[in-house]
């Protein structure tokens, strides 16, 4: 019983840590900078001219890059490459507007969906496939700013 | 007309019977649901998607068993006039093929998503407004459906033997072998959670690497069943010595010079014939009745033992 609970305690402790990334993006983006390709898709994301980007998913990458004390950098590339990239970890997140039955979906890591809009579209962002500790965050962040989201949203419609 | 009337289980066998019956619905129900658990919590992980079909696939000895239980005993007819014994070894020629066919294509999957270095993406699943992991709630998955298949497999293994059941013994295996496939997705998921990413598809390839060896063994055992091996051990190689035993009593008898056998199994029971070189021709048809019935008594499972006199034995084999 004894060495029951002991090996329970050194799993719960060896626990904590998990999930870990395969490559590290989650130590890399804390405090550096966050990769972004932005794929334009009123209203979900607007590309604002100057170099920057507006709209709902731009907003939530503004508060997953608060959260980890990083400074968003912007890339413009076409989809495939985007998606590529992404798969290759040269990127730490894609956004589109994209519904979770995108068709390149085994190729990166979607997330949960943030939001669910009223055609069934489950909304997500995309993440490098196997970097499950960014993932995580990732998707907790997105959890605590669904309400952000769809008064976001609202005040859009009005 | 003894020889020709239906096989009926001695009473304690036919209460291992019901035993088994009711404990092959037990399995189904068990499974059923740690099935719908580990569906639940599977995700993109090729180790949980593996680990599932496997505990659907240990159902299936399950389920043969209950088909074929109910037509093993079904009386013999115009068109089966050896009666449905072989019932049993057609459930399982079709659950070996399952089992084998699945193994081979979902390690051909892990093997190709380990040649393509996919990475397995896993991660938060919320319970209510906490979060967590996605790999804790699928380990506990695992770790129940190891623990629920280690207890259907434990509860059948002495049924299995009581009854010298090979098909019993099949299932009761295909259950206990849960643990290594369930044992290896929680090993999988684990290394997973450090970061190995190669891990997920590793842990799939040994669990579909366990299905094939699974089927592997079924598919041999079943075969030798349709080629008429002659009755063996259960769970081993070795033949049983039953028919040298029937050999050396209808050797005993007073009438009799010189006997040979050769018996095989039918499902359950076990059939054969015995040829006799009579001393005499004296009551020969009344000597023979007799001892078929004296033979038939050494062992429940024999049935439908047919005796045959002959001038000589010749020793062909």
């Amino acid at each position: 019983m004894r060495r029951v609970a002991s090996l329970l305690i050194v799993l719960v402790a060896a626990g904590c840590g998990l999930p870990r990334d395969a490559d590290g993006t989650l130590e890399r983006v804390r405090g550096g900078t966050l990769r972004v390709a932005a794929l334009p898709n009123r209203p979900w994301v607007v590309d604002a001219g100057d170099g920057m980007f507006r709209g709902v998913e731009p907003d939530l990458v503004a508060r997953i890059a608060t959260a980890h004390g990083a400074r968003v950098q912007w890339v413009r590339m076409p989809e495939f490459e985007a998606v590529r990239a992404l798969h290759d970890r040269h990127l730490d997140l894609l956004i589109g507007g994209f519904d979770r039955t995108v068709a390149w979906n085994a190729e990166v890591a979607l997330t949960r969906p943030y939001l669910t809009t009223s055609d069934g579209k489950a909304h997500v962002l995309a993440a490098p496939p196997g970097e499950n500790a960014w993932l995580v965050h990732v998707e907790r962040e997105l959890h605590t700013s669904k309400d952000a989201v769809r008064s976001a949203l609202a005040s859009a419609a009005r | 007309m003894i020889r020709l009337s239906t096989f009926t289980y001695p009473p304690e066998q036919q209460a291992l019977r019901d035993r088994a019956h009711r404990y092959a619905w037990r399995s189904v129900i068990l499974i059923s649901i740690t099935g719908i658990v580990l569906y639940l919590t599977t995700g993109h992980s090729q180790t949980m998607k593996t680990a599932w079909v496997t505990d659907v696939l240990s159902m299936l000895p399950s389920i043969a068993l209950v088909i074929a239980l109910r037509y093993e005993l079904r009386p013999p007819n115009a068109h089966f006039p050896y009666g449905h014994f072989r019932a049993l070894s057609v459930c399982f020629l079709f659950t070996a093929t399952v089992l084998l066919s699945m193994g081979v294509w979902l390690s051909l999957e892990a093997l190709l998503k380990l040649l393509r270095a996919e990475r397995p993406p896993i991660g938060v699943m919320f319970i209510g407004d906490a979060s967590v992991w996605a790999g804790w709630p699928m380990i506990a998955a695992l770790a129940f459906s190891m623990f629920t298949g280690m207890y259907v497999g434990r509860i059948k293994q002495p049924v299995a033997q009581r009854l010298h059941s090979k098909a019993i013994e099949a299932e009761s295996a295909t259950n206990r072998n849960e643990w290594m496939s369930e044992g290896a997705g929680i090993i999988g998921i684990l290394l997973v959670g450090v970061g190995l990413w190669w891990a997920d598809a590793a842990a799939a390839l040994v669990i579909s690497v366990q299905i094939v060896l699974d089927g592997w063994h079924n598919l041999r055992q079943v075969i030798g069943d349709l080629m008429d091996e002659a009755p063996s051990q259960l769970g081993k190689h070795e033949l049983e010595p039953l028919p040298a035993r029937l050999k050396a009593e209808a050797e005993q008898l007073p009438w009799v010079a010189a006997a040979d056998v050769r018996l095989r199994e039918h499902g359950h029971v076990i059939t054969g014939e015995v040829y006799v070189v009579p001393r005499d021709g004296q009551d020969l048809v009344r000597r023979v009745e007799a001892a078929v019935d004296h033979l038939t008594r050494l062992d429940w499972r024999l049935h439908s033992l047919v005796m045959m006199p002959v001038s000589e034995i010749r020793s062909g084999r």
